[in-house]
């Protein structure tokens, strides 16, 4: 919790490798113990969940590890309002990295 | 050249009774020398003469003292003349009838003449401190326009010349070469001192932009000769401060960002049409035309006079227009004013450009246009600008003569609860207040009484955002937009569940709005404090409010990359 956690989308994932970040997207699809998301940017997010990583709602906040094979490893999720704006969310991703002094 | 320098600064030391400090001031008439119509009433012997002088910053009424009525016969002081004043006497009678004698403003004895100075007239992009009254010049023998295109020929030293941005009104010994981009209609003018024809021509050159007004014998010796797109010397003109009311010509200090350049393909024409103008109830010609290019975007501009009337292009043209005016009347739209010039079809690549886009694929195109930008609904109008608090505050929104209007992003901090409604008659559109007489309310204005007041809010609420806080007037409609019920169920609840009240008032606190509002100032008691009322208020849409946000930042981060 001391450390700061990115907020990044697809895109950003082999930026943010061995990092714990957050990530926004709506679930497209579930895979056993993992789910793709489609991050703000519109693109697949693969998701290992976990027994405090759980999905509940369409649109869900990620906190995990970026992986080297780029998957997330969820440490705990929360879940989001149906009308959610990715688009919006994207913005503050884009803006946030855009700016990283004054978000670290 | 003369080497006078006018007294800059007397006049209005005159004005605020301050002439001592300007005790022999030099000054330039600026007018013709008016004889004063005789008075029957008065015993007046002798001929008077007055007119209008300059200190370069201000102008006053000049009445001469008779003894210098040979100097004024005699031509030896006319127009143009600079003097130096050795006696004077201040009258501060503001005059309000020049024929009597005793509301004369200032009598001037002695007179030494300086240098007299002839030079045409040109306005030179100044703020305007000066409002000169663009007296017909008289061009220097040899002055005038020169046509580069034509081989010129002179037989002295090649002129100086000077870019327009160069250009004073304290050299006179210049040429400009410059591109003419505007030529005005000739048009005459008539006023007290007589009548008469002008121009007006914009020239430009890399360095900027001027406006050279002709007058008179000027438009039968230059007005055929001048070709807009066309490249000319010019010299020997008076160079004029400019008058911002007949010029809006761009410069660096008046730089509007209303005014655009665009470049399109014109994608409709509109039929002639015909508008009296409310201010001086002419019968005006305009004629809308649509124009569109490659950002698929079209915007509707309007031409005005002579162009809309010999808009003769039916076969979508790629028109450059030039200093058109943005305005925002039905989303966005642009107008042709008085500056603005056209050319079609232009000679330039881009116009290349525009032309093969629109022969290949923009025919078929459907365009956005800026009409469907205005935001629907029933009390949304023009999209006003979004301020925060302390910008409202700095920019003194409200203190000036008309209202203004804004449009804030705030969170209601508290709401003044007493007094916030009162019993307002039920008719359709009366709501005036009622009184209860006998059980019953009473409207005075429809005569009738009802059994129940239709409560209506009226109540401020103290709004903040980060830049600090303030007190907006809400009535009904903003009113119920924030507490969430109407003036009657609240009131209901005020009378019989004081608990539900105060708990639905404290959960309308801390909510955001955007609001829409009016600043006007009042003078209640002497006290002048500029009331703001919100005309509507809607729930923030985050969205739309983050995305604006969003280009804020983005727009921020490309200009602190340059």
């Amino acid at each position: 919790m001391e450390k700061p956690t990115p907020r990044i989308n697809s895109s950003l994932l082999p930026k943010y490798v061995d990092t714990t970040v957050r990530i926004v997207g709506k679930v497209q699809e579930h895979r056993g113990t993992s789910v793709i998301l489609q991050a703000s940017d519109k693109k697949p997010v693969t998701v290992e969940l976990s027994p405090d990583c759980q999905i509940a709602s369409e649109y869900v906040e990620i906190i995990g590890k970026v992986q080297n094979d780029l998957k997330v490893s969820g440490y705990s999720s929360i879940p989001l309002s149906e009308n959610f704006d990715l688009d919006a969310y994207n913005g503050l991703v884009l803006a946030s990295n855009s700016n990283p002094t004054i978000f670290t | 050249m003369s080497n006078f320098q006018l007294s800059e600064g007397a006049i209005h030391a005159f004005e605020t009774n301050n002439s001592a400090q300007f005790p022999t001031p030099i000054l330039q008439i600026v007018t013709q020398i008016k004889e004063i119509p005789s008075n029957n009433n008065s015993a007046q012997k002798q001929t008077r003469y007055r007119c209008v002088v300059s200190d370069g910053s201000g102008i006053i009424n000049v009445f001469f003292a008779t003894q210098l009525n040979p100097l004024i016969e005699s031509s030896q002081i006319d127009r143009f003349s600079v003097l130096k004043i050795n006696q004077y006497q201040n009258q501060n009678q503001k005059p309000s009838n020049f024929n009597a004698p005793s509301n004369m403003n200032n009598q001037q004895q002695p007179v030494q003449q300086l240098p007299k100075n002839d030079y045409a007239s040109v306005q030179k992009q100044k703020p305007p401190q000066a409002q000169f009254n663009n007296p017909p010049p008289k061009y220097n023998s040899g002055g005038g326009f020169t046509n580069v295109s034509s081989a010129p020929v002179h037989s002295g030293p090649a002129p100086t010349i000077f870019q327009i941005k160069n250009v004073n009104p304290y050299q006179n010994k210049w040429t400009i070469k410059a591109r003419l981009t505007q030529k005005s209609d000739i048009k005459t003018w008539s006023n007290q001192r007589g009548t008469g024809r002008l121009f007006n021509a914009n020239f430009i050159d890399e360095s900027g932009e001027i406006r050279v007004t002709g007058f008179n014998d000027q438009v039968d010796q230059f007005y055929a000769m001048l070709e807009v797109g066309k490249v000319y010397y010019l010299s020997s003109a008076r160079v004029n401060l400019a008058n911002s009311k007949f010029n809006k010509t761009k410069n660096e200090y008046d730089a509007k960002d209303d005014f655009v350049d665009v470049l399109g393909v014109v994608t409709e024409v509109s039929d002639l049409t015909e508008i009296r103008t409310k201010a001086t109830n002419k019968v005006l010609s305009k004629r809308d035309l649509t124009i569109a290019d490659d950002s698929m975007y079209s915007i509707r501009l309007t031409l005005w006079g002579a162009d809309a009337e010999n808009f003769g292009y039916s076969d979508n043209p790629v028109i450059a227009f030039q200093s058109v005016k943005v305005g925002d009347y039905g989303g966005r739209t642009l107008s042709m004013m008085f500056n603005s010039s056209m050319l079609a079809n232009p000679d330039i690549p881009e116009a290349f450009r525009l032309r093969s886009w629109y022969d290949s694929t923009g025919k078929s195109a459907s365009f956005n246009s800026f009409a469907s930008m205005a935001p629907s609904g029933t009390t949304s109008q023009v999209e006003t600008a979004v301020k925060n608090i302390d910008e409202i505050k700095e920019e003194a929104l409200g203190m000036g003569d008309k209202p203004d209007y804004y449009t804030l992003n705030a969170t209601v901090v508290y709401i003044r609860n007493e007094n916030m409604t009162y019993p307002a008659c039920p008719s359709e559109n009366c709501n005036k207040k009622v009184i209860q007489e006998d059980g019953q309310w009473r409207c005075e204005n429809c005569q009738r009484t009802y059994p129940n007041p239709d409560y209506r809010y009226i109540f401020s609420v103290n709004v903040s955002d980060h830049t600090g806080n303030m007190w907006v007037q809400c009535f009904n409609d903003t009113g119920k937009e924030i507490v969430g019920i109407s003036a009657n169920e609240l009131m209901d609840f005020f009378e019989n569940d004081k608990e539900k009240f105060d708990s639905i008032l404290l959960k309308a606190n801390f909510n955001k709005f955007q609001f829409r509002c009016r600043a006007k100032n009042e003078t209640y008691n002497d006290n002048t404090r500029v009331k703001h009322v919100a005309v509507s208020a809607h729930p923030i849409n985050f969205v739309t409010e983050s995305k604006k946000l969003y280009n804020l930042i983005d727009g921020f981060k490309k200009i602190s990359v340059q």
